[in-house]
């Protein structure tokens, strides 16, 4: 029986900027993971260069706040692809951009120091559920980000299959789009739900304001109990799982999860767990479930592949041309269809999930013209990574490891703080658009916005 | 442990490292805040100390590390500080954070002098730029001995002088010439970069025998 047979729903689970490396070098170095492209002894073998100086990849003894975040803008990318303009991609950049980076926010701390935040990679204890999904289930070890720039742009390329944008730092901004995954689940009159923990990426895309504060988007709580009562016939044949953005509004104790830098991963450690827990809440809905965890990009962090040469041009009234994907970002296939411990080396961007959904739910009818284009140009479709028959019984469902995850935060707030990125920015307008547009509606559906606005507008 | 505001922090080698875990200073008022710390990094050769000074306001927390794992302390001990082991102290005051690190070096230790390269031209694959220690706080290093790596055959100039090394040998051209500062580094195009076997190198790099000034 063909995959399509066994597939009924499908879970996208996307994180925030981290790189292959970072969060899945260590299968290959602690030997967890046979045959996957991650990091090997010596670390000595991967190289930066800055000023003179050789820094290498080193594994972190602790899961803590970093400083700050890390570079990751289109140039900056460039630079840490190619440190030598003109010249071939060595990843060999990271440190000199890092380095360059810290001289512009702050000069007082432009040292990089022996052992720079860029080149740190997390070892199995630390990313315990992360590494226990990749274990379990199927690695993709060659996934990159569509395009080799910032976060915008690449969740762009996720959701709609084609961008107008190529950075995150044009000030001021919500997203322009013609089409979003939103339209096309509708057009295709598909059963679909948004869970999201605080306020969604949805939510920067005007287009999808109906949406975002339509039935389909609700908390992420209701996630697992949802899939304790939902039958085959009433499950979501799409689940998208939004995390607590760290640039997003937050009032309390509401913590961001995204494992964006600067934040521990321990808190996104914990959502995926209990994304997976709710995932595989009903064994009868599982069976035939493919859900999917990925980053939208690499946020900074050191990755050691080179990015295929394969080419973008925005769709924008100024078009730019990235010549290249980004680097790997940690890809993850968890389903009954997959082999346990497996590795899929086949080149995958946001946009094979994309392939994946139509060849899944729309047969014989293409998610979109750009899209197509990437499959033609080697991008594969994520169904080549299922096998067509469960590579495991029914009964058997990997037990997500129940020990505690130690995070660590710094404690306070910056409300009284304008934004300081233009995420930040993005998400505060969005959030400030949505309750002067639709009050009513956003109160009802996000009232701890009402709370947060009131909150800044006090303390500004 | 005790401290003042502004503050100082006293770090030596060896078994200097008395701060252990994590020390919390206390203090009423305004906001955490991170006002003035020194953050490079310092090496410290063999019986030098390094001094820490922060200002901060706020409820405070200092974590120093020692990031080797065969020196996680043991509660009531303090850890040896042993070449080239890394220490890093971090204060942490609020959301905002300030790390610092401290690197033990042996009297004399091996140190890659290294420069991502240009694309070849005319055969010729040039590497240059400029080693900076000062974010190593350190001035007081010299060289004693260049290496070239096996297999490559450099022009090497540094510091006025210059010389050719041949793969795998070395020169004491350089010796008692400072470690930071102007390097170039020359390489023609090995038989196989020529042939298209291998691709260009893309850094040129020397192993040089460092020592601290006060060694000699």
């Amino acid at each position: 029986m063909p995959w399509k047979d066994h597939v009924k729903t499908v879970v996208l689970v996307m994180f925030e900027n981290r790189s292959f490396d970072h969060m899945l070098g260590h299968l290959q170095l602690e030997k967890v993971v046979p045959g996957v492209n991650g990091l090997q002894d010596p670390l000595s073998r991967y190289e930066n260069l800055y000023k003179g100086n050789v820094f290498n990849p080193f594994v972190l003894q602790r899961d803590d706040p970093l400083v700050s975040d890390l570079p990751h803008e289109w140039d900056e990318v460039a630079t840490e692809l190619s440190p030598v303009p003109g010249g071939p991609m060595t990843m060999g950049g990271f440190v000199s951009t890092y380095a360059a980076f810290r001289l512009k926010n702050n000069p007082v701390s432009a040292d990089p120091g022996p052992q720079p935040d860029p080149l740190g990679f997390f070892p199995s204890d630390l990313v315990p559920i992360t590494s226990f999904l990749a274990r379990s289930f199927c690695t993709c070890d060659r996934w990159h980000s569509p395009l080799p720039t910032s976060t915008q742009p690449n969740r762009t390329m996720a959701w709609c299959g084609a961008s107008k944008i190529h950075d995150t730092s044009s000030g001021l901004r919500l997203i322009d789009t013609d089409d979003i995954i939103l339209d096309w689940l509708e057009r295709n009159h598909l059963r679909w739900r948004v869970y999201h923990d605080g306020l969604p990426f949805f939510a920067l895309y005007p287009r999808a304001w109906g949406h975002v504060l339509g039935d389909g988007f609700k908390d992420f709580e209701d996630y697992l109990r949802d899939m304790q009562a939902a039958t085959p016939e009433t499950a979501p044949q799409v689940i998208i799982v939004e995390p607590s953005y760290n640039d997003g509004p937050h009032l309390g104790p509401d913590h961001p999860n995204d494992n964006h830098a600067p934040l521990a991963v321990g808190w996104g450690e914990d959502f995926l767990r209990r994304t997976y827990e709710a995932a595989t809440a009903n064994p009868t809905i599982w069976a035939q479930t493919v859900m999917v965890v990925y980053y939208d990009e690499h946020g900074g962090f050191y990755d050691h592949v080179p990015p295929p040469a394969i080419g973008y041009q925005t769709a924008g009234e100024a078009p730019f041309t990235f010549k290249s994907l980004g680097p790997r970002i940690p890809g993850i296939i968890a389903s009954p269809l997959v082999r346990p411990g497996s590795v899929c080396s086949l080149l995958f961007d946001h946009t094979s999930v994309l392939q994946f959904l139509a060849e899944a739910f729309t047969p014989g009818q293409p998610y979109s013209p750009e899209v197509n284009t990437r499959k033609g140009q080697g991008l594969v479709s994520l169904s080549e990574a299922l096998a067509d028959e469960p590579q495991r019984p029914p009964d058997d469902i990997p037990s997500v490891p129940s020990q505690p995850i130690p995070v660590a935060t710094a404690l306070g707030d910056n409300i009284a703080a304008p934004p300081r990125t233009a995420m930040q920015a993005a998400f505060e307008l969005a959030a400030r658009q949505l309750l002067e547009q639709r009050p009513e509606d956003t109160a009802k559906k996000y009232p701890e916005l009402l709370h947060w606005k009131a909150a800044v507008d006090a303390a500004r | 442990m005790t401290s003042t505001r502004p503050g100082v922090r006293r770090v030596s080698k060896p078994r200097a490292l008395l701060l252990l875990a994590a020390l919390t200073l206390s203090s009423q008022g305004c906001g955490p805040r991170i006002s003035v710390f020194d953050q490079r990094t310092q090496v410290l050769c063999p019986g030098q100390e390094a001094e820490l000074p922060f200002r901060a306001r706020g409820d405070l927390k200092m974590v120093v590390r020692v990031d080797d794992p065969r020196l996680a302390p043991q509660a009531g001990e303090s850890p040896d500080l042993r070449a080239p082991d890394t220490v890093t102290v971090t204060v942490i005051a609020g959301d905002e954070a300030a790390k610092a690190s401290f690197l033990a070096v042996a009297r004399s230790w091996p140190e890659t002098v290294a420069f991502d390269a240009r694309p070849p031209a005319d055969g010729v694959i040039v590497a240059q730029g400029t080693k900076d220690l000062a974010w190593w706080g350190a001035d007081r290093f010299e060289v004693a001995a260049v290496a070239a790596p096996p297999g490559r055959d450099l022009e090497v100039r540094h510091a006025g002088k210059a010389a050719a090394i041949s793969g795998g040998g070395s020169s004491e051209a350089f010796l008692g010439t400072p470690l930071g500062g102007d390097w170039e580094l020359r390489s023609a195009l090995t038989e196989r970069e020529r042939a298209g076997a291998d691709p260009p190198a893309t850094s040129l790099r020397v192993s040089v025998t460092a020592e601290c000034r006060t060694a000699r």
